[in-house]
């Protein structure tokens, strides 16, 4: 090994400590970025992947009752590669150890038998996991998703008891199955999954054509397209085509219920990958400059001597590069590994939700080369000043002592100000103004540690809010009950009489599109009658309302996205069953969390559509000491199309939110602590080593070394406290930017930080702050008084 | 008459700190020969670092020049000044300038390592007389032993001319003998042009020629008829 090599791993290892602190921030961004990057690569990769391969659909429609001979005309439409369709409906499931009542979505196989084989031109073609695709004929056959199937240990031979279309029946497992459109299966009124309770099943179409008595005719399509094809023309043509036949508007992938959500989870990945490494990189770069400058400025001497004994400029700084590198490739590696750890484990989470054939985590060549780049390349900015130094410094200079530093007496600190402080305190000021950039940057690394948490723990409490808000204050029932067709308030009154039911409010929905000018959205218009109480309309104050007697209540962002407010007219047409355009105007703008909400009252609904006092469910008050009697009842109940038990759903969200809150936390104070650790530490390392010979002079003068270690940790402090308010903006502002990205017209996430997020962050960053400041306390203790004095400076 | 190493013609050295300007060196003039010693002697500040590091491709004259075998160190760039050090250059100076986190066989073979016709820096060690301290680091060898390290450092490449800053000037008289004593053997047996600069009077004695500087200039060189040699000098 090279003399200069030997001497660089000795260097190395006498900086260990701070090389390490270094290296941890390095890997805490080569970390999130390879987490980001690979799950985001992974995910992303399969699932085009996927689609591809079982011929995901990339328009959908529904219609009351479409004949079939129309696809002909679908599929010659321009931009149409192909387009299938099929009946859906859904089932009310008795599972036997099972009080609530569960439900199932049905859709339908293609009859020509090619449903699971690679050759079908179905879209939306299954995986078959086990068993055998059902075959039309051989009686109530079923294929069921896979997260059902394991959830309630059912397989093949197994059989269901459901109401479907108002009759008993049993179904027979003949397969277990996946698909590209139900990747993530959310049943009616759920937040997140919950396999137990819902389940997808498929059967031959024609069996499902008898069962909804839709003989030559289909409720759903779907549409692939040409590569490159616009979907816009195409959807606007199915729209047409379905129109006659109860067509509701056509949707694109972005809004496919399954889709949509993996595509929250890509955007958020995104998000993570752009805001929290280049964090971590610049807080390594910071900490790099800091210390290579301070070892260059120890090393003076010997790189003049390096240079005068006929070593070259850039060999010289070559060897210093190799130092930093050094801490870059242990960054990289231990950010490799960790990352990939965690890539692994939020996929193998992600699986939980996700349902592929297969979904591995895979560290991609591209992504560790990336990630090896952007390191590399944070820790020779980093270096580069320092570097640049070593290449101009001319060896006669650098050989000779450097001048001592300029204080100019009232320049830093003005003297009658300086006369108020002790002079210590006088001491840590005119260092801390001496050295500005430095001071500054330290604060500001302190900041980001404290932004660094906030950013990633806001969510919890803006999740907090939209739950708070959305169910104890809004959406307050236990539970709802819609039926396949609008009903008369007898069905109404019918349910009222249920066991365990303390009040039942009815409510209508239509689908439609409003339309303010060239603007429109597709919308569930809700009816709800006056002095609803279970389910109640907040304004944008969060005050129950009611609805006003005509016009249109929208929500904020449907306000926002059709640039409509209170007063403007606006276009609804009513889709499905109900067709027609009616011109109306808004009344209120209200609050609203998730999706776009439209609401009117029941009454001025039923009088829009010239209908006498239809509903389409009940919201629910159950009495908690009677439920498995009304659950009982439920399944007994032909009637009842679909049931949400919303209150289930929520306690199961917050259950799986409370379950991720500890990892979360754990993971992110660990990130917080590593950049206030690597900061304060790697200062107050550097500080020291600047003024050892300042701070032995005072031990010689009679200061104890406590007085003297104070000091070092006032400045220390001062810093962290500076740094912790930025931080609070600095985080705050963060958070606001992160939230920004996370709207979308499915969910309107609020922006909330509670002051116990604000806490928390600080506690962690503290108890940091005074790690290390323990640490070079103890340096200081055992500071050896004759050799600081004797090296020269 | 031995060969000329060095012509100094004309050279100034003028250094502005602040609104001051320093002169150095006020055109100096002086050749130095292949194999011979000499001392530069003078007070401090009268410039034979200034005019030492010139000659070393440290520093370059405001004015003036400084061929080495004929060529004028004035053309050459930053890559050939370190060339030029590199091949034909060794220095000694007052503080040693030890690298503390290498060893004594170390601190040599950093030298011989990037040299064209090093010896190994076992047999420079042996040179001056520490053969048996080669694996310790500079803090554990006293300053005498260290300012040995350096001059086997300094003569491990061969160079044709040996550059000593105060070689002793942070000795006592006795281990400051120990190192005259391996200058002047290095300087015979391997006939180094060897230049020493000191304010120590006594040490002119060892010398073939001596320069007295003052003020930024340099006197007509005086030759020592009597040369002595280092153990018969006390100070």
């Amino acid at each position: 090994m090279r003399v200069l090599d030997r001497k660089l791993l000795r260097d190395a290892l006498r900086l260990w400590a701070q090389g390490i602190a270094i290296a941890l921030v390095l890997a805490s961004g080569v970390g999130t970025l390879i987490l980001s990057m690979g799950v985001y690569q992974s995910l992303d990769e399969t699932l085009r992947a996927y689609y591809e391969r079982h011929r995901f659909g990339h328009v959908f429609a529904s219609a009351t009752r479409a004949p079939r001979t129309l696809l002909p005309a679908i599929r010659a439409l321009d931009g149409v590669s192909s387009a299938d369709a099929r009946v859906s409906g859904a089932a009310i499931l008795d599972l036997p150890d099972l009080a609530e009542p569960a439900s199932a979505m049905l859709l339908g196989l293609p009859d020509d038998g090619t449903a699971g084989h690679a050759a079908s031109r179905g879209l939306n073609r299954v995986y078959v996991k086990r068993g055998q695709l059902p075959e039309p004929g051989r009686g109530n056959q079923i294929a069921i998703n896979a997260a059902f199937a394991d959830a309630n240990g059912l397989g093949p031979g197994d059989t269901v008891s459901a109401v479907v279309n108002g009759r008993r029946t049993q179904l027979k497992v003949s397969a277990v199955v996946l698909s590209p459109d139900t990747i993530y299966a959310i049943g009616p009124g759920d937040l997140i999954p919950d396999d137990r309770r819902f389940g997808v099943f498929w059967m031959p179409d024609s069996e499902l054509r008898a069962v909804y008595d839709l003989e030559g005719a289909f409720n759903q399509l779907s549409v692939l397209l040409q590569h490159g094809a616009d979907a816009a023309p195409v959807m606007e043509a199915v729209d047409r085509l379905l129109k006659p036949y109860g067509g509701t508007a056509s949707y694109g992938r972005d809004n496919h219920p399954s889709h949509a959500f993996i595509d929250t989870e890509l955007s958020e990945l995104r998000g993570m990958m752009v805001v929290l490494p280049p964090v971590f990189l610049l807080v390594t770069a910071f900490l790099v400059h800091m210390i290579l400058s301070r070892l260059i400025a120890l090393e003076r001497e010997q790189i003049g001597l390096l240079k005068a004994v006929g070593y070259g400029r850039w060999a010289i700084a070559a060897h210093y590069l190799k130092l930093v590198m050094i801490i870059a490739a242990l960054g990289i590696l231990l950010g490799t590994a960790v990352g990939a750890w965690l890539g692994y484990g939020l996929t193998a989470l992600y699986t939980r939700f996700f349902h592929f054939p297969f979904l591995i985590f895979r560290l991609s060549p591209e992504v560790f080369l990336i990630a090896t780049a952007v390191a590399v390349a944070a820790t020779a900015g980093g270096a580069l000043g320092a570097v640049l130094r070593v290449v101009r410094l001319k060896p006669v200079v650098a050989m000779s002592p450097p001048a001592p530093p300029v204080f100019r007496r009232g320049r830093i600190l003005p003297p009658a100000l300086a006369k108020l402080f002790s002079e210590s305190t006088v001491m840590v000021t005119r260092h801390l103004l001496r050295t500005p950039a430095r001071s500054l940057l330290t604060m500001v690394g302190v900041s980001f540690s404290v932004a660094v948490m906030i950013t990633s723990m806001f969510g919890l409490d803006s999740v907090d809010r939209m739950i708070e808000v959305t169910f104890h204050q809004s959406e307050r029932q236990h539970a709802n009950i819609s039926f396949h067709e609008p009903n008369t308030w007898r069905a109404v009154n019918a349910i009222q009489r249920l066991p365990g039911v303390l009040r039942a409010e009815p409510f209508r929905t239509v689908s439609a599109r409003l339309h303010h000018g060239h603007r429109h959205r597709r919308v569930a218009v809700q009816g709800k009658p006056d002095g609803a109480d279970l389910s109640r309309v907040l304004d944008t104050s969060l005050e129950p309302v009611d609805l006003p007697p005509t016009g249109i209540a929208i929500s904020q962002k449907l306000a926002e996205v059709l640039h409509a407010g209170p007063g403007d007219a606006v276009r609804l047409e009513t889709l499905g069953r109900e067709q027609g355009m009616h011109d109306l105007k808004i009344s209120k703008v209200i609050q609203g969390y998730i999706g776009l909400g439209a609401y009117m009252s029941l009454d001025a609904l039923n009088r829009l559509l010239g209908e006498d006092r239809l509903v389409s469910g009940v919201n629910l008050m159950l009495d908690d000491n009677r439920l498995d009697a009304f659950y009982r009842e439920v399944k007994a109940t032909p009637s009842i199309h679909a049931i949400s038990l919303i209150r289930r759903a929520m306690h199961r969200f917050r259950e799986t939110i409370g379950e991720n809150i500890g990892i979360m936390v754990t993971t992110f104070s660990t990130l917080g602590i590593v950049i206030a650790f690597g900061v304060c530490y790697n200062s107050a390392r550097v500080q020291l080593s600047e003024r050892a010979r300042e701070l032995a002079s005072l031990r010689v003068l009679g200061f104890s070394r406590w007085e003297v270690s104070r000091i070092l940790l006032k400045e220390m402090g001062f810093l962290a406290l500076a740094g912790i308010p930025l931080g609070w903006l600095v985080g705050y502002w963060l958070a606001w930017l992160a939230s920004r990205g996370m709207q979308s017209e499915l969910y309107q996430v609020p922006f909330l930080v509670e002051p116990a997020t604000f806490a928390r962050a600080t506690v962690v960053v503290l108890g940091a702050v005074i790690l290390s400041g323990a640490i070079v306390w103890r340096r200081i203790r055992h500071l050896d008084l004759i050799r600081v004095l004797k090296t020269r400076e | 008459m031995a060969e000329t190493i060095f012509e100094v013609r004309g050279v100034t050295r003028v250094y502005h700190t602040g609104e001051v300007a320093v002169h150095a060196l006020r055109g100096v003039d002086l050749d130095l020969y292949a194999g011979e010693m000499v001392v530069l002697l003078g007070p401090s500040g009268s410039g034979k670092s200034t005019l030492l590091n010139i000659i070393g491709g440290l520093d370059s004259p405001t004015d003036g020049d400084v061929r080495f075998r004929g060529r004028s160190l004035g053309g050459l760039d930053d890559g050939g000044l370190t060339r030029y050090r590199r091949d034909h250059v060794g220095f000694v100076f007052q503080f040693y300038n030890l690298m503390p986190g290498l060893t004594a066989r170390e601190n040599v073979a950093l030298v011989t390592e990037i040299s064209r016709q090093p010896m190994t820096p076992e047999a420079a060690l042996a040179m001056v007389g520490l053969e048996h301290r080669m694996d310790h680091f500079p803090a554990q060898l006293s300053g005498g032993e260290q300012q040995r390290v350096a001059i086997a450092r300094a003569i491990a490449k061969r160079p044709e001319v040996l550059l000593c800053d105060e070689p002793t000037g942070a000795l006592d008289s006795h281990t400051g003998v120990r190192v005259l004593e391996a200058l002047t053997r290095v300087n015979e047996e391997l006939g180094t042009c060897t230049a020493i600069i000191t304010h120590n009077v006594s040490i002119r004695q060892i010398a073939h020629r001596v320069f007295l500087f003052a003020d930024g200039r340099v006197g007509e060189a005086e030759v020592n008829a009597n040369r002595l040699r280092p153990d018969e000098v006390s100070w």
